[in-house]
């Protein structure tokens, strides 16, 4: 390859290159499981065998081949079901990414840029909800939305605030640091230059990392409160409400019921969790041998 | 500084942590629309009667003045009255929380006994089939909701093999006269082992279905202080004095290694309190994780409250207790 080339590619696929086996193979597991579900988050309604919504004669069927994945007690098609889901369960954990990292983005890079007493206070009341189990918070946040797509999104966004602050606040305080950035100040360079032109950019390389890991917890969580009936209500297909639903008819034998929506939070959160992991390891390539 | 301040300021520094935890909470549920005494009691009932009751329950007074009273009254020891079921909050608490204890005490146990020799294994074997195979795992377990395993192991445990029984903490046919709460140990007090085992049998399920998901990180933490321990000097020093091999490991390094994965308890531990509300109400206990559940689908202010300052209090003091053996323990520490 030439030299003109090398320098035109990329900064992600150099690093790429130097990855190693494994940070590459999580890398593609996961983006093609994260591009598959991301498709269902489309156009799932489409991909549908059947009507997810739509009744039928064949009331709590096992998996057949009419009915991959069987149906629930009013005759819904499992799979379908499911597949639509994705739109409720992944669609609300995205929204709810992106309004935990907009704030976290905010408070954390003010609090780290600045310091002062605005950062302690910022500190000691992140510090003190990052101690604190997250569900529960979240669990408190949504019985007081009360059920709905949206209250529940605010509700999942909640929880992943601190983590998001504390990891801003930190970068912006290394970045902070750095000499050039010193060279900028005594140059004249305003805080809104030095933030956007020198700040931001760092933040962009742990960025999909959290974005990716905060969709897996996001989704947990919506799951979990879809589960305890406190989430999206039904007869919306959230995969968690599913679940609950397959629960209630758990005792009869009906295993298929509680085992695919399962599967179906499962797999998202190993597609998540599979690319985040294996960016932090491409993205990071100076911490990788202590792990 | 020295050790003696850092003790001081960390261990001054859970008040203002739990104040911090407790107002969120109160906040979050003050300024909701939904009003507790309408859960309560029922959408028919006269505007009037509710008023009443508004008033008897102190919920007419101006936000502030509520937010003060309660604090006042938290911090020396007074946690109200619930409004559903009529006592004292600390005492349904104080009903409640061994269920609460046992189940994670056997979280605790069940992912420490696994996760630390998978994390140890893995470490030793770096870089070959066993150190992938159990990355592969972790990740596996780690991406596994917890309500969908506890799930399955009621299905695969319970209604499969028919070996452990999926809900409640003993047989009916069993009584164990209450000392502490804690049925094991009362069991084994009262010199009743087959029915101290009895509620182990029914504990397990639970807590496996909790330590599940906390054994990923437990492992790869060990597995990655163990590694970077192997490269210290000093077990350059031990290997080349001619210590056998098992030793450098087991005496040398390993001791040192465990030191983060203490740390990390405290953090577990907070993460075990969120997976026990969903598993408590799987597994029909009546622990402090199901009593918030209830309390928050009925708008029990008091108890809500209530259960939220315990944990805060156990979560922040355990932290604290961590972080301040951690500098006792290692001298390179900076506070």
């Amino acid at each position: 390859m030439g030299i003109k080339q090398r320098l035109n590619e990329s900064k992600f696929a150099k690093l790429y290159k130097i990855a190693p086996k494994s940070a590459k193979a999580m890398f593609i597991l996961g983006a093609s499981l994260d591009t598959v579900l991301i498709i269902f988050v489309l156009f799932g309604s489409y991909l549908t065998p059947y009507d997810a919504l739509a009744f039928s004669d064949d009331l709590l069927q096992p998996p057949s081949s009419k009915h991959l994945m069987g149906t629930d007690l009013l005759g819904r098609d499992l799979l379908s079901r499911l597949i639509v889901g994705s739109k409720y369960s992944l669609g609300v954990a995205l929204i709810a990414v992106g309004v935990s990292i907009t704030i976290g983005l905010f408070l954390g890079s003010i609090s780290g840029f600045f310091g002062g007493p605005v950062d302690r206070i910022l500190m000691l009341i992140m510090d003190s909800l990052y101690v604190f189990p997250g569900f529960i918070f979240v669990l408190i946040m949504a019985v007081v939305l009360g059920p709905g797509i949206w209250q529940t999104a605010l509700a999942v966004s909640f929880g992943r605030i601190p983590s998001n602050f504390r990891m801003i606040r930190s970068i912006t305080l290394s970045v902070k640091e750095r000499g050039f950035i010193e060279a900028e100040r005594i140059l004249g360079a305003s805080n809104m230059h030095i933030i956007l032109k020198h700040i931001a950019p760092s933040y962009l390389s742990i960025l999909f990392v959290t974005i990716s890991l905060g969709l897996a917890r996001g989704t947990l969580a919506i799951s979990g409160l879809g589960f305890l009936g406190l989430g999206i209500p039904p007869p919306t297909p959230e995969w968690g409400t599913e679940l609950a639903m397959g629960r209630q008819y758990l005792l009869s034998g009906a295993w298929w019921g509680v085992v695919f929506p399962g599967f179906f939070v499962l797999i998202a959160m190993l597609g998540f969790n599979l690319l985040s992991e294996g960016l932090d390891a491409i993205l990071n390539p100076t911490i990788r041998r202590l792990k | 500084m020295k050790l003696r301040y850092y003790v001081i300021i960390r261990t001054l520094l859970i008040v203002p942590t739990v104040i911090i935890l407790l107002s969120t909470v109160f906040f979050m549920m003050h300024i909701i629309p939904g009003d507790p005494v309408r859960v309560l009691y029922g959408e028919e009932l006269p505007d009037e009667y509710i008023e009443e009751i508004r008033h008897e329950l102190g919920l007419d007074r101006p936000m502030y003045v509520q937010y003060l009273d309660y604090m006042g009254k938290f911090f020396r020891g007074n946690l109200g009255i619930s409004f559903r079921y009529k006592v004292p909050v600390w005492r349904k608490i104080l009903d409640v929380y061994p269920v609460t204890v046992e189940l994670t005490i056997g979280a605790l146990l069940l992912s420490t006994l696994m996760g630390i020799p998978l994390g140890i294994f893995a470490a030793l074997k770096r870089d070959t089939f066993f150190d992938h195979a159990i990355r592969g795992l972790t990740l596996y377990l780690y991406s596994n909701p917890g309500f969908w395993i506890a799930l399955l192991l009621q299905l695969f445990f319970g209604l499969f093999l028919g070996i452990f029984p999926i809900s409640g903490r003993t047989p009916i046919a069993v009584r164990i006269e209450r000392i502490t709460g804690l049925l094991i140990l009362d069991g084994l007090l009262a010199g009743d082992i087959r029915a101290a085992l009895e509620a182990m049998r029914y504990l397990f399920l639970p807590s496996l279905s909790i330590a599940l998901s906390s054994i990923p990180m437990l492992s790869r933490i060990t597995r990655a202080s163990l590694i970077d321990v192997m490269g210290e000097d000093y077990i350059k020093t031990a290997r080349a004095t001619g210590v056998p091999e098992r030793k450098v490991v087991y005496q040398h390094a390993l001791r040192n290694a465990l030191l983060p994965v203490i740390t990390s308890v405290g953090f577990s531990f907070a993460w075990m309190l969120g997976g026990s509300t969903i598993t408590e109400a799987i597994f029909g206990l009546p622990g402090l994780g199901s009593l918030l559940i209830t309390s928050l689908t009925g708008r029990d202010f008091n108890l809500i409250q209530g259960i939220v300052g315990v944990y805060a209090i156990v979560v922040v003091m355990l932290n604290t207790v961590v972080d301040i053996l951690y500098a006792m323990v290692d001298p390179r520490v900076k506070f």
